[in-house]
C-alpha cells in the first residue's frame, strides 16, 4: 500500500498500542480525544492531498530506492528540484491547515540520517546505511509518519551530556547485546510524536569520545515496550472540551501536537541501529538535520502566514477599516515579510548540492539565514495582525453568549444573544458571527493553541536563534570577504 | 489530431498548487463545459504513457513548475490565471480543427 488515504492513516494508528498520558492519567482513546484529534486531522491532510490530482504533483515523488510513487514526506531528495518542491509542498500544507502538520521532522531526519550513515560506513566500515535503506523502503512502502526525534531534555545547559547529575537527561545506550542495544532517556518537544507510527532518534548535539554512549541513532515503533509519551498542553487547549465548541476554537479542524517521549530501557534490534558510539558523526547528523529543518520553515510557516494575512484582511473588511491606507500598508508589510521567508526557503533549495550518498542537501548558510528570519518575522506578522484585528479578538464574549436566548431582565427585554450581536456588529452586510469567527481565528494563531506552532516553534523549533548565528558565523567566510575588501581598497600587505 | 474513434483526447494536468492564485479546477471545468457539448472531445486526468492530443495544464501561477516530461502529448495548452479557461477552450478548438500533419 504505497499511498495511504487520511482515513487509512487514522485507522493504522488504531492498530498501535501507544501509551499516552495526559492531565495525570493514561488516555486510552487518544485518537478521538477532542484535544488531540485536530493534530491527527492535520497529518491526515498530508495523506489525502497525495491522492488529489490538484496537489499530487507536489505531494508525491518517485522513490530512488524502489521506483515506487511515494508520499513526498517519505522521499529522499534527488535534486534541487526536489528540495524546491519540498518547500512548496510545505507552503501548500500550511495554507490548507493553518497549523503545524507535523510530518516534516521525519522527512528531514530521513535525509540527514541517509547521508550521514553513508559517510559513517565509509570511515568506520559499519553497515548503518544498508540498515537505513531497508528501513526507508519499509517507511515508503507503508507510507508511515515518523517522529524526527532530536531534542533531549538536556538538564543543566551549562554542562555536557556526561556531566549531568542524571545521565538520562540525554538518550544513551545502557546495554549492548548480540542482537541489539538497550537505550534510555527521553526526547522533549516531539512534534506529532503521538500520531507517528515510529520514532527516528538522533543525538541532540555533537558528542565527544568520552561520552560516546550518547552518539546513538535508531528507529523504534511508537508502541515499543518501555516507550511512553506525555502530551504537551497548549494555551487554551481545554476550550476543545467545551460542549459544542466551534467559533471559540478559531480553528476547529486542525492543530499541532508536541509530547515528551520517554525511553525506559527500550530494546533496539541491530537492523534498526543507524549510529552506535561513532561519536565523530553525531555532529554531522545534527548539523544536517538542522539544515533541512531550517529550510522547512521557509515553507510551512509561509503557508500559515498566507492564511493569517487573509484573516487580517478579512478582519479589516469586517471592521469597516479596509480602505484605510495604513491598513493596506500593514497587509503589504505582512506579505513582504512572508514572501521573504519563502524566498529564503526557495534560495537554500536552489543552491543545494548532492551528498556523498547521492541525496541532496540544502545550502547550509542560506538555510540558517532562512530560519534566523523565521525566529523574527512571524512575530512581526502576528503583531500587525493584532493591530489590524483590534482588541475585540481578546475581549469578546464566548460563542455561547452570542447564541444565548436567555432574556436579560431590563427594559428592552432582549436576549443575551441579541445584546451581544447588537454591540459587536461591524461593517454593513457582515454577520456578527463571521466577524467573531475571523477574530477567534486570529486569537488562536496569535495566542491560543496554534501559537505553539506559529510563534514559539518559529523561535525554537530546529534550534534557537543563537544556534543559527553560530552556523552563520561558521559559514560566513569572513576571510574571503576581507580579501575582497582589500583588493578593492588597494591594500597590499 | 483525433484518434481512431474520431475523438480528440485531452489530458488534464495540475501543478501542485503551492500558492495557486485562482481555482484551477474551476477553470478546467470551464474548458470541459465549453467543449463537451460537441461530443468530439474526451477529457481525463493525464496519466503517463497514454497519448493525448492536448495536455491541458492548469498552473496556480506563471511559474508553471510541473514537469510534463512523463506525459505523451501533441500540444500543451496552459492556464496560468483566473479566466484563462475560455481562452484555453478556444485554443484547443483551433488545434483540433487544424490538419494533423501540422503537428507531425
Ligand atoms: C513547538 C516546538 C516543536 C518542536 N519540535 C521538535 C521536534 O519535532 N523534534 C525535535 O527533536 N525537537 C523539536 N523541538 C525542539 C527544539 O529544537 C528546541 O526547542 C530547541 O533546540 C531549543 O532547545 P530548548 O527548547 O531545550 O531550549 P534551551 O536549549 O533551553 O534554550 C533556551 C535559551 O538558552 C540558550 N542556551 C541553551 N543552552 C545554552 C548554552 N549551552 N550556552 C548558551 N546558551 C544556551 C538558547 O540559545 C536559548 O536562547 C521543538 C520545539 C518547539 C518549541
Amino acid at each position: 500500500m504505497p499511498l495511504m488515504t487520511g482515513e487509512q492513516y487514522i485507522e493504522s494508528l488504531r492498530k498501535l498500542d501507544v501509551k499516552v498520558y495526559m492531565f495525570g492519567k493514561e488516555e486510552k482513546n487518544w485518537i478521538d480525544h477532542p484535544i488531540i484529534r485536530p493534530s491527527i486531522n492535520c497529518v491526515a491532510m498530508t495523506y489525502d492531498l497525495a491522492h488529489d490530482p490538484e496537489y499530487e504533483d507536489l505531494m508525491t515523488a518517485t522513490s530512488n530506492l524502489t521506483g515506487h510513487r511515494v508520499n513526498r514526506f517519505t522521499h529522499l531528495h534527488q535534486s534541487t528540484d526536489d528540495l524546491i518542491r519540498k518547500v512548496k509542498m510545505q507552503r501548500l500544507l500550511g495554507r490548507k491547515t493553518a497549523s503545524c502538520f507535523q510530518r516534516c521532522v521525519g522527512m528531514d531526519a530521513f535525509n540527514a540520517v541517509y547521508s550521514t550513515t553513508y559517510e559513517c560506513d565509509q570511515k568506520h566500515g559499519t553497515h548503518y546505511h544498508e540498515n537505513f535503506k531497508n528501513y526507508m523502503i519499509y517507511v515508503q512502502d507503508n507510507d508511515l509518519t515518523i517522529d524526527g526525534a532530536m531534542t533531549d531534555p538536556k538538564g543543566d545547559r551549562g554542562k555536557g551530556q556526561g556531566a549531568q547529575a542524571d545521565p538520562d537527561l540525554f538518550v544513551h545506550i545502557v546495554e549492548r547485546r548480540p542482537d541489539g542495544i538497550v537505550v534510555r532517556g527521553a526526547k522533549a518537544h516531539q512534534t506529532g510524536s503521538i500520531n507517528s507510527h515510529e520514532h527516528l532518534v538522533m543525538p541532540t548535539q555533537a558528542v565527544g569520545e568520552a561520552d560516546k554512549q550518547y552518539a546513538v541513532s535508531f528507529a523504534v515503533p511508537s508502541d515499543a515496550p518501555g516507550l511512553f509519551m506525555v502530551y504537551g498542553r497548549q494555551s487554551c487547549d481545554t476550550r476543545k472540551l467545551e460542549p459544542g465548541a466551534d467559533v471559540d476554537l478559531g480553528n476547529k479542524q486542525f492543530g499541532g501536537q508536541e509530547a515528551l517521549v520517554v525511553f525506559d530501557n527500550v530494546f533496539v534490534p541491530n537492523e534498526r541501529i543507524f549510529l552506535c558510539e561513532e561519536w565523530d558523526f553525531a555532529g554531522m547528523l545534527v548539523e544536517r538535520f538542522a539544515g533541512y529543518h531550517r529550510q522547512s520553515y521557509g515553507g510551512c510557516k509561509v503557508g500559515v502566514g498566507d492564511v493569517i494575512i487573509g484573516a487580517a484582511a478579512l478582519a479589516a473588511e469586517y471592521n469597516g477599516a479596509d480602505k484605510a491606507s495604513h491598513i493596506k500598508d500593514k497587509l503589504i508589510e505582512m506579505t513582504h515579510l512572508n514572501e521573504t521567508l519563502f524566498s529564503c526557503g526557495i534560495a537554500c533549495s536552489c543552491e543545494g548540492c548532492p551528498t556523498a550518498a547521492g541525496n541532496y542537501q540544502i545550502d547550509l548558510l542560506l538555510a540558517n539565514v532562512c530560519k534566523q528570519n523565521v525566529t523574527r518575522f512571524p512575530y512581526e506578522i502576528v503583531r500587525l495582525a493584532e493591530d489590524i484585528a483590534g482588541g475585540l479578538m481578546v475581549t469578546m464574549p464566548s460563542e455561547r453568549d452570542f447564541k444565548s436566548d436567555l432574556k436579560v431582565p431590563t427594559a428592552s427585554e432582549l436576549t443575551l444573544g441579541d445584546w451581544c450581536n447588537k454591540f459587536f456588529k461591524g461593517a454593513e452586510g457582515v454577520t456578527t458571527e463571521n466577524r467573531m469567527r475571523i477574530l477567534r481565528f486570529l486569537e488562536n494563531i496569535c495566542l491560543g493553541t496554534s501559537a505553539v506552532g506559529y510563534r514559539t516553534e518559529s523561535m525554537h523549533g530546529a534550534g534557537s536563534p543563537q544556534a543559527q548565528r553560530i552556523m552563520i558565523a561558521r559559514q560566513g567566510d569572513f576571510e574571503t570577504k576581507k580579501k575582497l575588501a582589500k583588493t578593492i581598497a588597494g591594500i597590499k600587505e | 489530431m483525433p484518434d481512431g474513434d474520431g475523438k480528440f483526447r485531452i489530458g488534464i494536468k495540475y501543478c501542485g498548487g503551492c500558492r495557486a492564485h485562482y481555482e484551477r479546477a474551476a477553470e478546467t471545468a470551464r474548458v470541459t463545459e465549453a467543449l463537451c457539448p460537441s461530443g468530439r472531445y474526451d477529457f481525463e486526468l493525464a496519466q503517463p504513457g497514454i497519448p493525448y492530443d492536448v495536455l491541458l495544464v492548469a498552473t496556480g501561477c506563471a511559474t508553471a513548475c510541473p514537469s510534463l516530461s512523463p506525459y505523451t502529448y501533441g500540444r500543451a495548452v496552459t492556464i496560468t490565471a483566473a479566466g484563462g479557461g475560455a481562452a484555453a477552450a478556444e485554443e484547443i478548438r483551433k488545434i483540433a480543427e487544424t490538419p494533423a500533419e501540422l503537428f507531425g
